[in-house]
């Protein structure tokens, strides 16, 4: 679904991301974890083709990667919705760009509300909602277009801890449900233990270590002892390149 | 609705008080009686005031359109492109600040004594603010706005329709209300060179043949004239704008 090729991306002269290679499989869930300004985002960007790469190739779906995917849906850090545009509008808006007929639009939208148990706020604006809901519209946004690949940068982070485990059982459950590959970037240890089923640790711009996480998508997986030896196992990663270890290896997922 | 009905009650109800105190505190003829003056705008608004009012309310619809389709387009181009502005914005600062109204005699040269020589001068007075505000609003809109905008798969015209002119809509309609105040004051003066209709003539033509309830009467109209301008602001202002009288619940 996802081949990352020698990739490398530099902002204003400072390199933010080196050499990064990597390869998501269809229906594959990637978390991308690292400390802040390790160049996760940037990458998010990367394959969102919101940014555009100084070297190295994207490829999605076999296809050279030029920039915005029609099927890509992506959830941005402050979910970007547009807060002049009513909960309905901010779910059609992707769908009325790509043309799609009033009808279609109507049905999609609906059923995108439905499935995500916000239809009776749909004529309310951003602002009337509390941070959970926004995450809600936010996700059906994406939800509408159907997207083949679901793009997340750190989109739990500005909710409360118990609103946060409620978001990310509902991506499991819309996963699950559909069929999608996803990539959420995070700096939340037990996000990424929860929600990857590969688990990428990122430390200054490199990819530093990929650890599989067999355990992913279990029931009650936050109760079991493996999430939180596998947690231990990211914070000790961590931790280890925050001293400076493994300064030059180059990893390949 | 009940409550806004109220406050205007109470602001017409307060300056027909503070005219009254200064109609018996002044003994001269200059500060007419409140209900003689209403009794004459009564008697003569449809037969003689309307038509000035219309043409003066024509005057200004006409300047206020052409400056916001101009200034508007204007300030989304120096706003979304620094370049266009680095040479409009020097530009920009030179003229806003000139006397405008300084050239009323050039225009009426150049444009001839009816009405588009007036209507131009409004113009030029007017659209610099719209400039401005539109250029400010669209340099102020967050970038995740942007980003949001472009992972939609927005192209330039969608990121105008959907995102850049909703989010400088609200300023756009605070610099009309700002420049309304100013036309109706420039048109005042304008309208009394060279022109037989307008509210500005009418109320300096009773002042010259001395008839104060006339003059008063014309005030009155301009008054209600900028009343009701303002209204159809606030109207449009809670019909496209009322996401942003929400307070952010986080």
């Amino acid at each position: 679904m996802i081949e990352v090729k020698e990739l490398d991306f530099a902002y204003q002269k400072e390199k933010v991301l080196k050499n990064i290679n990597l390869e998501v499989k269809k229906g594959e869930s990637l978390a991308v974890i690292g400390p802040s300004g390790c160049g996760k985002t940037t990458l998010l960007y990367l394959l969102a083709g919101l940014e555009e790469a100084d070297r190295g190739t994207i490829k999605i779906n076999s296809q050279l990667l030029t920039g915005i995917r029609d099927r890509s849906g992506v959830i941005l850090q402050d979910y970007g919705l547009f807060p002049w545009k009513t909960v309905y509008n901010n779910l059609a808006l992707g769908l009325k760009i790509r043309g799609a007929a009033g009808q279609e639009i109507k049905e999609k939208v609906n059923s995108a509300l439905k499935r995500l148990k916000i239809s009776e706020l749909k004529d309310k604006y951003p602002a009337e909602l509390s941070g959970g809901q926004k995450q809600r519209v936010a996700v059906g946004r994406s939800l509408v277009l159907a997207p083949d690949l679901l793009l997340m940068d750190e989109p739990f982070s500005a909710l409360d801890a118990l609103t946060r485990e409620e978001m990310q059982n509902l991506i499991l459950e819309i996963y699950a449900r559909e069929n999608f590959t996803y990539v959420l970037v995070t700096h939340d240890i037990a996000e990424a233990a929860f929600l990857g089923r590969k688990i990428a640790v990122i430390k200054e711009g490199k990819i530093a270590a990929v650890l599989e996480n067999p355990h992913f998508g279990e029931k009650a997986l936050r109760e079991k002892e493996e999430f939180f030896e596998l947690q231990k196992k990211l914070r000790n990663l961590m931790s280890l390149e925050a001293e400076g270890e493994d300064k030059d290896e180059k990893t390949e997922i | 609705m009940k409550k806004q009905k109220f406050d205007s009650l109470y602001a017409l109800l307060l300056i027909v008080a503070v005219w009254y105190l200064l109609y018996f505190s002044i003994d001269s003829a200059i500060i007419s009686s409140p209900t003689a003056v209403i009794k004459v705008f009564a008697a003569n608004f449809s037969s003689e005031i309307l038509p000035h009012l219309l043409m003066s309310f024509y005057r200004i619809t006409a300047a206020v359109l052409v400056s916001l389709i101009l200034g508007v387009s204007i300030g989304l181009l120096t706003g979304m492109h620094p370049k266009i502005d680095r040479y409009l914005a020097p530009l920009i600062y030179l003229l806003y600040p000139i006397p405008k109204i300084a050239f009323l005699p050039v225009f009426m040269l150049l444009f001839g004594l009816g009405d588009l020589s007036k209507i131009i001068l409004l113009i030029v007075i007017v659209i610099f603010q719209i400039i401005v505000t539109t250029r400010d609003g669209v340099r102020s809109i967050d970038s995740k706005y942007f980003a949001s905008a472009r992972s939609l798969g927005m192209d330039r015209l969608d990121i105008y329709q959907h995102l850049v002119l909703p989010a400088v809509f609200p300023g756009i309609l605070t610099a009309l209300r700002i420049t309304i105040g100013t036309s109706i004051a420039v048109l005042f003066f304008a309208e009394n060179f060279a022109v037989r209709y307008g509210i500005g003539y009418y109320i300096m033509n009773s002042w010259s043949m001395v008839n104060y309830l006339k003059m008063y009467s014309g005030i009155i109209a301009v008054s209600l004239l900028g009343y009701f301008l303002f209204k159809g602001i606030d109207l449009l202002e809670d019909k496209f704008c009322s996401w942003q009288k929400l307070s952010d619940k986080n």
